[in-house]
């Protein structure tokens, strides 16, 4: 799981880093609220831990941020321990609250709570990337409020790089899953529709560089 | 155990003893600034960046395992707190309260720093 740390206390931070990666998590970390929206939309986390006493941007402003872009679970860890501060964290938005000095365990423990009710909650229909949601039961594709008119194909091509964004599909993997009655397929074909969805994504969208052509290898949704 | 657990463990004991071995220091820079802000009281900027780092060894003291220094912490972010809206009119209680609530931080600072050192020296002899 990717997970952005935002915390200007460093031996907090460092503390946060050592637990995360030890349990085998990629972690991006920042010390100010400015860093820390920046790595935020730079590197698409799938969990962020707020501080909210932040130089620059307070853990305020960082979640409201947050939230006008998307639903990522947020757990603010702050030395905050005022019921109103703990009812304005959660009302703006935030996952979990939890008052520093805090037990790495019962953060562990929090944070997988959060993760099996987002599972449970899941709805296996609809897939959402970053922006782009893809609901598969009225074959419809959507960036915020923009719908995008795609074919089958391209549906079809980009609901399978959503399926697992980030993970590289060779043209083999996708002409299979195109073209699966028809060997004639080939690399050509898979470029173009690869070409088709990326323009209707940067243009209709306003997504830049949708899908990275990894040379050699195929091609990857980014989140 | 898992091999996660073993490796987190020996990581926590690292920082807990990196932080301890800092806190006398961490706390004299907190009194020296203390001390500064109380000849320049109208300095709002030096008071939130006291106020600021106290907040933080309030987290990190339990968050450590030094649970006496985040209440300690906490005692002098209150009082802080308090000195805030008018400090000029501070009763001599009032600070008092404030140094008394040092004193204690950094007898914390202190005791915790020389438990680790002494565990530090045993783990080394044995």
């Amino acid at each position: 799981m990717k997970v952005l740390l935002i915390e200007d206390d460093e031996q907090i931070l460092e503390l946060l880093k050592a637990y995360f990666e030890t349990k085998g998590h990629l972690v991006t970390a920042a010390g100010d609220g400015v860093d820390g929206l920046t790595q935020f939309n730079a590197e698409k986390p799938e969990l962020v831990l707020l501080d909210i006493g932040l130089p620059r941007l307070d853990g305020w402003e960082v979640l409201g941020a947050i939230r006008a872009a998307n639903a990522v679970p947020v757990v603010l860890l702050t030395a905050l321990d005022d019921t109103e501060s703990v009812v304005k964290g959660l009302a703006m938005g935030a996952d979990d609250y939890l008052i520093k000095p805090f037990d790495i365990r019962e953060l562990d423990a929090r944070i997988q709570a959060i993760m099996r009710r987002l599972e449970k909650n899941a709805d296996p229909s609809s897939i959402q990337v970053g922006r782009i949601r893809i609901d598969d039961r009225s074959k419809s594709v959507t960036v915020g409020k923009t719908i995008l008119a795609l074919s089958p194909k391209e549906y079809s091509l980009l609901q399978l790089l959503a399926s697992e964004p980030g993970r590289v599909f060779s043209s083999e993997e996708i002409i299979a899953h195109l073209w699966p009655d028809n060997s004639r397929a080939a690399a050509t074909d898979v470029k173009q529709y690869i070409h088709l969805v990326r323009s209707k994504l940067e243009k209709k969208a306003r997504i830049s560089d949708p899908i990275e052509n990894i040379k050699g290898f195929g091609y990857r949704l980014i989140g | 155990m898992t091999t996660a657990d073993e490796e987190y463990s020996r990581e926590f004991a690292r920082l807990s003893a990196t932080f301890a071995a800092q806190l006398p220091r961490q706390v004299q820079v907190l009194s020296d600034d203390l001390d500064a802000w109380l000849l320049a009281p109208g300095d709002m900027a030096r008071l939130d960046t006291l106020s600021h780092k106290v907040h933080q060894l309030k987290g990190a003291g339990g968050t450590f395992g030094c649970s006496g220094v985040s209440d300690a912490a906490r005692a002098v972010e209150q009082y802080l707190a308090e000195l805030r809206g008018d400090v000029s009119n501070a009763s001599a209680s009032a600070m008092d309260q404030i140094e008394a609530a040092m004193e204690t931080l950094r007898g914390e600072a202190n005791r915790i720093s020389a438990e680790s050192a002494q565990g530090g020296q045993r783990r080394l002899q044995t």
